[in-house]
């Protein structure tokens, strides 16, 4: 559907105000807000992701897309039964001790655009709130972020008391973290960059729940 | 050869409290010239953490020991208005520091004193998200906030110059893992100009230090006229290429790391990797890291002295 694609395209354009006016056109036209938000909005976004892994897009980018997004859902959302949560239930968190948190928000705007519901626990998180917080929401999965190498060790802690006490996949992600150090410290996987992570988040719910 | 030692890794080096240090002029300076004795650096810096001029400006800062302090709370962006640095937070604590560290060991090394870059005080203090989201919304008010920024860094370096330091204005969001090209030379580059060219009014060197992949705003931060660029990831041949210093090498995990072997290879591989040598200062990309181990950052710094 051409609406379709010019709302996508006017998420990675950046431009809140045209996706605004695309997606009343979407509802006044009585078209599927539920596609125009999986289609529209969220592929918009997924392109965005495209786009920030290939360094054509920066943090700044991808905030403004998000925005142009959220606008276009707040259009859409009323007119369709459930968006949130479609495509499962995520805790995320920066570990005890690291206060780097511009990463693991890109991850969660990302998360959120493709239809996941996304419980932020914010910086600094113990493993009590995070394990409180995926059984109180029933998570599917739960995602750990670090920056530094001094908290590597913490997050290895953390997978590890969280893989014992929890059903929830585990996912960890920042730049000192490689392939080789989630595999050695029990997590689920690891993405480098918010586009992949998305991919692997919903690989993840899905796996979990079968 | 540089050590780059901040008061995070000084005091706990020391076995000292990081809010006691960072806190106190005169422990600041002991522990920070300790390292440097300990080390051997052949430049001091005065750099206690990120969050000293945003908590000048009513910046709420929450402590947690053993890791350097984190701004808890932000503050308007109108509420950015220049203060004293003579007595404003801690930024008297840097600024005596700075003289006792002159004072000690200034005749033997120059001294390097760290302040935030106005886009990065901006962020520090107002918020990130807020300040991107006004660039894109309200360009004004975005303006209005960096250029509050500068002003405010702009008294900072004068009353770091009046010390007989050389300022170092760290701009760790500026990276480019955070800004693009555009981004960069919109929100970061003019107060940085700013910032170089009013300090070489005051005739001092001026030096810049930017963290994270820089290679997508290499470019425009080598016009800012700095005389020495401390950065992480960049293509050093473009950046030799501006005649300015350039000081780095060295990936800062390496600093956590145990092995010599590996610490040997990655020593004989950034000193490879220098274009000019003459001018080229060899140092960890980044501050050493808070617990790295001080028998590492000496086995960082003999090695170094051997394979140059
Ligand atoms: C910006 C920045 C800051 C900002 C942080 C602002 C904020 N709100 O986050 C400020 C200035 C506050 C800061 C402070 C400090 N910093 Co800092 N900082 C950086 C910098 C330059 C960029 C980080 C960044 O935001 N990147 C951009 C984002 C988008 O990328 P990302 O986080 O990697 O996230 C992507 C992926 O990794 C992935 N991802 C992220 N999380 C997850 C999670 C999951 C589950 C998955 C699947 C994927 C995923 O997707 C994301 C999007 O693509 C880095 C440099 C570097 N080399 O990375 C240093 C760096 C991280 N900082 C460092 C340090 C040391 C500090 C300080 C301790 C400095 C000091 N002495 O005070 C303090 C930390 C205080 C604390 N206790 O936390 C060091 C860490 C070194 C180490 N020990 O390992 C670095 C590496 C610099 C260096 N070379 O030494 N910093």
């Amino acid at each position: 559907m051409e609406l379709l694609e010019s709302l996508s395209h006017a998420v990675v354009g950046l431009c809140r105000e045209e996706v605004v006016r695309l997606a009343e056109q979407v509802i006044a036209e009585g078209l599927p807000a539920d596609r125009a938000i999986t289609e529209g909005l969220a592929g918009g976004m997924r392109i965005v992701g495209e786009k920030f892994t290939a360094k054509e897009y920066f943090v700044p980018e991808v905030l403004a897309a998000g925005r142009a997004l959220y606008a276009g859902m707040d259009v859409l959302a009323p007119h369709v039964e459930r968006v949130e949560g479609l495509r499962g239930t995520v805790v995320v968190g920066v570990v005890a001790g690291d206060y780097h948190d511009i990463g693991k928000n890109i991850v969660k705007l990302m998360l959120s655009a493709a239809g996941v519901r996304v419980i932020d626990l914010g910086k600094n998180v113990s493993v009590d709130r995070l394990r409180a917080a995926a059984e109180e929401e029933e998570a599917d999965v739960i995602g750990l972020s670090t920056l530094m190498t001094t908290t590597l060790c913490t997050m290895a802690d953390q997978v590890d008391q969280l893989k014992q006490t929890c059903s929830a996949g585990v996912l960890v992600g920042g730049a000192p973290v490689t392939e080789s150090f989630a595999r050695d410290i029990g997590a689920d996987g690891t993405a480098s960059d918010a586009g992949t992570a998305v991919e692997l988040f919903l690989r993840t719910v899905d796996r979990i729940r079968t | 050869m540089a050590s780059i030692v901040g008061g995070d890794h000084a005091a706990s080096r020391a076995g000292i409290d990081l809010r006691a240090a960072m806190s106190d002029a005169g422990v600041l300076a002991d522990v920070l010239i300790a390292a440097l004795d300990d080390y051997g650096s052949d430049l001091a810096l005065v750099f206690s953490d990120v969050t000293v001029e945003a908590e000048a400006l009513g910046a709420e800062v929450a402590w947690a020991s053993g890791t350097p302090p984190r701004v808890k709370r932000e503050i308007a962006p109108d509420r950015m208005v220049v203060p004293d640095p003579e007595k404003a937070g801690r930024m008297p604590v840097i600024l005596d520091a700075a003289r006792r560290v002159i004072l000690a060991r200034g005749d033997t090394v120059p001294v390097l004193v760290s302040l935030k870059g106005p886009f990065s005080l901006a962020a520090l203090a107002t918020g990130l998200e807020g300040l991107l989201t006004d660039a894109l919304a309200d360009p004004a008010r975005a303006h209005d906030t960096l250029s509050r920024a500068a002003d405010c860094q702009s008294s900072y370096a004068r009353a770091i110059v009046a010390t007989g330091g050389i300022p170092l204005i760290g701009d760790p969001f500026a990276s480019g893992s955070v800004l693009g090209p555009d981004h960069f030379d919109a929100l970061a580059r003019p107060g940085l100009s700013r910032l170089v060219e009013e300090i070489h009014d005051l005739r001092s060197p001026a030096a810049i230090h930017v963290c994270g992949d820089t290679s997508p705003i290499l470019a425009s931060l080598l016009t800012t006229g700095a005389d020495l660029y401390h950065l992480e990831w960049a293509d050093l041949e473009v950046a030799a290429a501006s005649g300015a210093i350039l000081m780095g090498g060295l990936p800062t995990e390496l600093l956590l790391g145990t092995g010599e072997e590996e610490l040997e290879a990655a020593v004989a591989e950034g000193l490879d990797a220098i274009p000019n040598r003459d001018r080229f200062i060899f140092a960890p990309v980044c501050d050493v890291p808070t617990n790295a181990c001080p028998e590492r950052v000496r086995a960082f710094m003999r090695t170094a002295r051997r394979l140059a």
